[in-house]
């Protein structure tokens, strides 16, 4: 056997080692950091394509295409999840008596983010005080991920979640 | 009976087993997704110019439970020559508790361009980067891969991915494409590699790939490093510089990097992403002198990557360069009107190239 075919076939064994040392850490380890789900979706579908908007597709749709970017993007367990978890959660249960969350009655803000983020999670950002700087920053942000809103709407926007009227408490 | 039957047959059979027998009666999911592309040529040098091709890649996605996905993409294409209908991968994939094991005909996995970037609504150029059309890339084994990946910190992480598989991919005329440049013998009959990938910030990737072929008395060996550098706000640089070797002799090194400009921070321009790219193959330190080559007339030889609608290149004497300059408009985030001046500058053939992409 040649000098070279012995190299490789060793590097492919410890590759496999490598791997299966994997499997065992990934059933002995603790859970590893914690990852959210919009972040994972950013930073790993648009590393090689415009992201597509999560509500573009089903939630079935999106279940099986979120096992195909974990195969072609080798995402790790916990950003699949995480992933998982942002472009497909499980239907929500409204609890009885719920009202209405006060960020869920602009009509720009349900046509777009709530799309993709959950009502509760603007909800609690509008509640902890953040000022029309910090909206504006975050609205530019989400136009340069594909959010279909014009830097007036995004003006408006940033505006109207800034005042008083919009918290819950 | 082709090398491709037996894993083919055995990747049927396994999946078969994994559906009616691993999984339990969960949910199933099934998305059919894909992308299409046409393509238009004008050449600068007098020659007339018109449409080269189109083609339409269904992509069929089957997600069986939790840990069971059934893919397959299919090309339906016409490049002028007739119609041509190939089956780019089949696999059945295997969440194995962390680690995926995909088993059937894969993409390769070396690089980063062939696995993740070639489809032609994620390529930013039209055609494939120079080195993807001279051969010395598989596109696609026919066998089992393991990958695995794993979070370091919530900013960096680790991938791998290891395969064994059949020998070298034969053409649609029966030929071992592949190594058609180098010798006539019949590959063995396996051929194995991986990638190993870091990436030191979210923003930046790191890897190094390898295949590797017996032929005979001779090993084919493929090494390549490559990086990405990616920016949310828009920026999209990368690269791959890869070396051949046949028996331990170089016989081809090649390299292309590519930078783009999605330009979101200005109003008026926000659909529009200028992209550079620079390509570089050279196999003349082994054609040069080799009777073999001479005998195959190695200027004719065309590889296993195929054109994919962008103009295969001969591996000839003379080293090749190519510089492209482009500009994409984002009529969607899916679908890309790009337009590109390339220029092949050791023939000095320079062309104006389109091509309408979407994906699905």
């Amino acid at each position: 056997m040649s000098p070279l075919r012995t190299a490789i076939i060793r590097t492919v064994l410890s590759s496999a080692a490598l791997l299966s040392t994997g499997v065992l850490t990934t059933r002995t380890a603790k859970a590893g950091p914690e990852l959210d789900g919009a972040t994972v979706y950013q930073d790993n579908c648009g590393r090689c394509h415009m992201p597509r908007t999560p509500g573009d597709l089903s939630s079935a749709g999106w279940r099986a295409v979120a096992f195909h970017m974990r195969v072609t993007a080798n995402l790790t367990k916990a950003e699949f999840d995480a992933l998982e978890a942002f472009l497909a959660p499980p239907p929500a249960t409204a609890e009885p008596g719920a009202t209405s969350r006060p960020v869920e009655s602009n009509p720009v803000l349900a046509g777009n983010c709530l799309r993709c983020h959950d009502s509760q999670r603007i909800q609690d950002a509008v509640d902890g005080g953040r000022t029309m700087a910090d909206w504006t920053t975050t609205l530019d942000r989400m136009r340069t991920y594909g959010a279909r809103i014009t830097p007036e709407q995004a003006d408006e926007l940033a505006r109207w979640l800034a005042t008083d009227a919009q918290r819950s408490n | 009976m082709s090398p491709l039957r037996p894993t083919a047959i055995a990747a049927a059979m396994l999946g078969t087993l994994c559906v009616s027998g691993m999984a339990v009666a969960a949910d199933t999911s099934f998305h059919a997704a894909g992308y299409g592309y046409a393509n238009f040529d004008a050449p600068l040098d007098g020659d007339a110019p018109g449409f080269t091709g189109v083609a339409f890649n269904p992509i069929f996605l089957w997600r069986e439970g939790d840990r069971i996905l059934v893919s397959n993409e299919v090309e339906i294409a016409d490049s002028g020559d007739g119609l041509d209908i190939g089956l780019e991968y089949a696999t059945v994939a295997i969440d194995l508790w962390g680690p995926t094991l995909v088993i059937g005909k894969f993409l390769t996995p070396t690089g980063q361009f062939i696995s993740r970037l070639h489809p032609s609504w994620i390529n930013r150029m039209p055609d494939f980067p120079l080195p993807y059309r001279v051969g010395v890339t598989p596109m696609s084994h026919a066998g089992a891969s393991l990958q695995y990946a794993a979070n370091l910190t919530a900013d960096q992480k680790i991938t791998g991915v290891a395969f064994l598989a059949n020998g070298v991919p034969e053409s649609e005329d029966g030929t071992p494409a592949l190594m058609q440049i180098f010798t006539d013998e019949p590959p063995d009959r396996f051929s194995t590699g991986g990638r190993l990938g870091l990436f030191l910030l979210p923003q930046l990737e790191l890897g190094g790939s390898a295949f590797w072929s017996p032929y005979g008395d001779h090993d084919y060996l493929l090494l390549s490093g490559d990086f990405a550098f990616t920016e949310l706000d828009g920026v999209d640089i990368r690269g791959e510089v890869m070396r051949a070797t046949w028996g331990g002799d170089e016989v081809f090194t090649g390299a292309w990097a590519q930078a783009s400009w999605r330009l979101y921070q200005v109003d008026k321009l926000r659909f529009l992403e200028p992209v550079v790219r620079f390509g570089y193959a050279d196999g003349s330190t082994f054609s040069g002198g080799d009777a073999h080559a001479a005998s195959l007339d190695i200027g004719e030889v065309l590889p296993v990557s195929g054109d994919h609608g962008s103009g295969a290149v001969d591996l000839g004497s003379e080293p090749a360069y190519e510089v492209c300059v482009g500009a994409d408009l984002w009529l969607r985030n899916n679908v890309v009107a790009k337009l590109a001046y390339v220029h092949r500058v050791e023939v000095d053939e320079p062309t104006l190239r389109a091509q309408l992409a979407f994906g699905y």
